[in-house]
């Protein structure tokens, strides 16, 4: 049995203003402490390997990690982020042309799933993706795998399993906004016997509430 | 916005050997430990209400987590375990086709859109969906908005599908959360409550069991 540890990065800069932002955005102050706080959940939980996205944020979160389990980080683009249209950063997440990008993307899922706007990526693109990262994980000879990952990602990578299916339904990002996932939360995935299945959603229990 | 806190029960012998339980059925003592854990975590948080269901081993749950949290309880059958044919009381979940228990379990779910298909006195999917529904509004309509629920995994796992499809899980579908959501004694799971709509905040958090 496999068992697969999702983290969402710790706060961004962007997250912390509220806005869109790229590959490149940093983490912020506070996100540096949660990455950090977060870590220490893994002094408990023993892995084989550690993985990040390629997107910068993913990578700073997973650096704690890395140096608890004395343990390097892979890079795998595959775990990345939903890809927004670059026009849009630095735009708040409630700006009239973000929500109008928004309207339409999600209005697009069923009917035309590889609509883009400028340089952003499809729903076709990103589920590609989340299968891709799936069979990726389950052909890792490595049983337990930490993965620093997104928040639409590993959202995405949960409903696809809990709905039992690789292709978006048309209220796709609908369902996601019913999966709040919290910064440097964590997911524990199981895979056993050819079938996937969600133990634990947005455990935070770092933050002792 | 409202929070609502779901704890399951602790471990019962039906649990460990996989069968379908008598609603009787205690706590067994690796159970009773659990609960004594999970009190002690709820501790730290501050619920306004406390609502547990009238199956015995949620309420021997609940005595646990009033012990250490110094609150009271009301009992509510809204939240409790979805009813199993009495026939199949003791049977345990086997994946031998031949046996009644795997003949029900292809036939509820072969009949799941048939609502008024019973094997025989047991709560179908309709009727299944149907009160988690109410339970869900009840909740909805509560003046207080910090919450506490001792319920079951079936519960749990029929309210994720009904939050992930914004209600409209069709009985059929239901099954599917069955197999795909896991389920740990006393895993918590959080909801929230905000502009009329359900989300998840957590799903079965076990961190008090250090991995």
């Amino acid at each position: 049995m496999k068992t697969i540890y999702l983290v969402r990065h710790g706060q961004s800069v962007a997250n912390s203003k509220d806005v869109l932002g790229g590959k490149d955005v940093l983490l912020s102050a506070l996100g540096e402490k949660q990455a950090l706080t977060m870590s220490e959940r893994f002094s408990h939980i023993h892995i084989d390997k550690l993985i990040a996205s390629d997107f910068v944020r993913a990578q700073q979160t997973a650096q704690p990690i890395s140096t608890l389990k004395n343990m390097p980080v892979t890079i795998e683009p595959v775990f990345g982020e939903f890809l927004e249209p670059s026009e849009f950063f630095g735009y708040t997440e409630d700006a009239p042309e973000v929500l109008a990008y928004r309207t339409e993307r999600n209005s697009k899922v069923g009917s035309d799933p590889d609509w883009t706007h400028g340089d952003g990526e499809s729903i076709t693109n990103f589920m590609q993706r989340i299968n891709q990262a799936r069979v990726l994980l389950e052909n890792c000879t490595e049983e337990t795998i930490a993965v620093v990952s997104h928040a639409y990602f590993i959202t995405s990578f949960i409903a696809a399993i809990l709905l039992d299916t690789q292709v978006p339904s048309e209220d796709w990002f609908t369902v996601l906004r019913k999966l709040m996932l919290t910064n440097t939360g964590i997911s524990v995935l199981k895979y056993k016997n050819g079938e996937w299945h969600v133990s634990t959603f947005n455990d935070r229990a770092h933050f002792a509430e | 916005m409202k929070k609502v806190y779901f704890v399951r029960h602790g471990e019962t012998a039906s649990n460990v050997n996989r069968s379908w339980q008598d609603p009787a059925e205690p706590l067994n003592e690796n159970g009773e430990a659990q609960v004594a854990i999970v009190a002690k975590r709820l501790k730290a948080l501050t619920f306004d209400k406390m609502i547990v269901s009238t199956i015995p081993r949620a309420v021997q749950t609940a005595e646990a987590i009033v012990l250490e949290n110094k609150m009271q309880y009301e009992l509510s059958d809204l939240f409790r375990e979805i009813k199993p044919p009495t026939s199949l009381i003791g049977a345990v979940h086997s994946n031998d086709q031949e046996s009644v228990m795997c003949k029900f379990k292809v036939a509820r779910v072969e009949f799941a859109s048939d609502e008024a298909w019973h094997f025989e006195d047991e709560e179908n999917a309709t009727d299944f969906l149907n009160r988690i529904k109410k339970s869900l509004d009840f909740l909805a309509e509560l003046s207080e908005d910090n919450l506490l629920v001792v319920t079951h995994g079936g519960y749990l796992r029929c309210c994720l599908g009904l939050v992930i499809t914004g209600g409209d899980c069709t009985a059929g579908d239901m099954y599917k959360f069955t197999n795909t959501a896991k389920m740990t004694n006393t895993g918590i799971t959080v909801l929230e409550y905000k502009d009329s709509n359900w989300v998840l905040n957590t799903w079965n958090d076990q961190a008090h069991f250090a991995e």
